[in-house]
């Protein structure tokens, strides 16, 4: 079951908003699936072979990275099931890790604050808290993590950042 | 008072005629009713002779190995928008209006004291009322503000950062509880990509803020951010307009959570340059990227579209910045720490002489290091670009990934990586397939729905 943490945010001071991170927020019930792609026409091709069956199942992929030599995505944990379905018939080999949470620093205008991904990073890797994927967006940086992990990567996330004890 | 701003960037102050054209602007809004407060940029882009790359330009040329102080920096750099400011206020007393022109510090515009992307901590606009209440139009210079005069800085000014002069013109409607900013420039409001690669772009009606935003993260030149967010948070009706167009222009509007799917525009971000180093231990593969991260911060290079293989470190960073990147990589030493116990040293090689790299390696050589050594070796692809969907709901939607990819392969662009977010989805392509790959998913995913 998918669960939304109450973000957690900081306190705003003056006319503008604050340089830096704002809030933090996590969500659970994720998969995060992985395939290798190889083979003379690996690429864009052997990309739409994975991806053209989940979609005509009509589901939803998040964290999407597609490269010439492998594909990876997250899904909901209700749908790993049909994923796994969809992809052993289409004979595709894949990794899927059931049990993950996505942790996501917002930061209004994120470009303006360079390292942002790294001292995200460096806080996680320093908490041995393995990450299956980052991303960026105009105003955050999202992780995605165990979910076991996850209480443990909100308190060190808010002590790095600065952030109120207790949710908003 | 019914207040209302309007803000002309460099390209609508640039020549008599445009100006002409502001003031047609200025006197329709007097016509409705309303007390215009108006906020100019500096004029022209680049290579105009006031414009603030070539005040930067000539400040350097004074001695290019010495870094001008901050301080100093902003006080030539906020010269473009007051002598911008000064003639656009005459060009109005000329035509027999009352106007006066206003610095930042002035307009009562108070931030913080960091220097080049100060932020505004508060606005005072007593002078700017009076002036409306004397039947004067108030002509503010954007971009900057002043430090407390009451702190160790004594007033100086600082310069807001990018996007500035429309951070100005949100935060001065905000203050003065405008009825509405207007944000003029040279096309008709916010478009559906760039129309000086894609024949058929449309204006859109409305865009929220965080569309606005996506879009200008993935390299689209439109509203900063920043304007949009003030307006947002403070209620105030924002627009972008044409300076000389009829059409009604776009207003910036409401929540992208709020919106169902759709496709809002197509952003592509030329000029930029891939690495991608060979990781050959898949275990080092994180903190090898971490370690990367955490030195192009040091050096201030932001990057795009991490890669996800297991066996790569990949990433794109703007080209201007392709050389300092090379030259703070090739020959580095990365120490990692092995799950098992001792160290690896990664020997980074980057660009094609890795003249440096070489050396490194001769060295570590001699020094009989009883630690492993590992060269990774980066492949640069020179000229990309990225080309984004910026969509609302990505992430609930299935298929976009696979129609924008089919679209791409369909007309013959090779696309080197993607990677998605709640509100994009990017395709890293060769920089001379960016008007092709523009023109197709526009006409896939916005004419041909329209």
């Amino acid at each position: 079951m998918a669960e939304r943490m109450r973000p957690i945010r900081a306190r705003r001071v003056g006319f503008e908003r604050e340089r830096g991170v704002l809030s933090l927020e996590a969500d659970t019930g994720r998969s995060f699936v992985s395939a290798e792609l190889s083979g003379p026409d690996a690429g864009v091709s052997e990309a739409l072979r994975v991806l053209s069956p989940l979609a005509e199942s009509q589901l939803p992929l998040q964290f999407l990275r597609a490269c010439p030599d492998c594909l990876s995505f997250v899904v909901a944990q209700s749908d790993l099931p049909q994923v796994r379905e969809v992809l052993d018939r289409a004979g595709v080999s894949f990794e899927a890790s059931e049990g993950c949470a996505v942790i996501t620093v917002v930061a209004p205008n994120m470009r303006s604050i360079p390292g942002l991904m790294a001292r995200m990073g460096e806080v996680l890797f320093g908490r041995a808290i393995g990450v299956y994927q980052m991303a960026d967006s105009h105003s955050s940086v999202s992780c995605v993590i165990a979910a076991g992990q996850l209480v443990e990567a909100v308190e060190a996330l808010r002590a790095e950042f600065g952030l109120p004890e207790e949710a908003a | 008072m019914r207040i209302k701003v309007l803000k002309f960037g460099g390209t609508s102050v640039d020549t008599a005629e445009h100006r002409q054209a502001a003031v047609k602007r200025i006197v329709q809004a007097r016509a409705e009713g309303y007390h215009p407060v108006v906020v100019v940029s500096a004029i022209g882009r680049a290579g105009a002779p006031y414009a603030t790359d070539t005040l930067l330009s000539e400040l350097r040329s004074v001695d290019p190995a010495a870094v001008p102080e901050a301080r100093e920096l902003d006080l030539m750099m906020a010269c473009g928008e007051i002598i911008s400011t000064v003639i656009m206020a005459h060009t109005l007393k000329a035509l027999g209006y009352r106007a006066t022109a206003l610095t930042g510090g002035q307009a009562g515009i108070v931030t913080d004291e960091v220097f080049g992307d100060a932020r505004i901590v508060s606005i005072n606009p007593h002078y700017v009322i009076s002036t409306l209440a004397e039947g004067s139009i108030p002509v503010v210079a954007g971009f900057q503000g002043v430090t407390d005069p009451g702190t160790g800085r004594h007033g100086a000014i600082t310069t807001l950062g990018r996007g500035g002069s429309d951070t100005t013109a949100s935060a001065l409607g905000a203050a003065l509880h405008a009825e509405a900013v207007e944000i003029y420039t040279d096309v008709p409001g916010v478009m559906t990509a760039d129309p000086r690669i894609c024949p058929g772009t449309l204006s859109l009606p409305t865009v929220s803020y965080e569309e606005i935003a996506e879009m200008a993260h993935q390299g689209a030149r439109v509203l900063h951010p920043r304007a949009a967010e003030i307006a947002m948070e403070y209620g105030i009706p924002l627009w972008v307009k044409g300076t000389e167009t009829a059409e009604p222009g776009t207003q910036i509007a409401g929540s992208a959570a709020e919106l169902p799917h759709r496709v809002t525009a197509i952003a592509h971000m030329p000029r930029v340059a891939y690495l991608a180093l060979r990781v050959p231990y898949r275990e080092d593969r994180r903190r090898l990227e971490l370690e990367l991260f955490k030195l192009m911060a040091r050096v201030r290079v932001g990057f795009h579209l991490l890669r996800g293989s297991p066996g790569v470190v990949g990433f794109a960073v703007a080209h201007e910045s392709l050389n300092r990147v090379a030259d703070l990589l090739d020959g580095l030493v990365l120490p990692i720490a092995r799950e098992g116990g001792g160290t690896r040293l990664y020997l980074l090689r980057v660009g094609q002489g890795g003249s440096r790299s070489e050396v490194q390696s001769a060295l570590l050589s001699a020094s009989g290091t009883s630690e492993e050594v590992v060269m990774a070796d980066a492949e640069t692809v020179e000229t990309c670009a990225i080309v984004s969907v910026i969509a609302t709901r990505v992430w609930e939607t299935p298929g976009m990934g696979v129609a924008v990819l089919a679209r791409l392969r369909d007309v013959g662009v090779r696309v080197l990586q993607v990677a998605d977010s709640p509100l994009s989805l990017s395709c890293l392509v060769h920089e001379n397939d960016t008007q092709r790959a523009v023109q197709a998913l526009h006409a896939q995913f916005i004419a041909g729905a329209a």
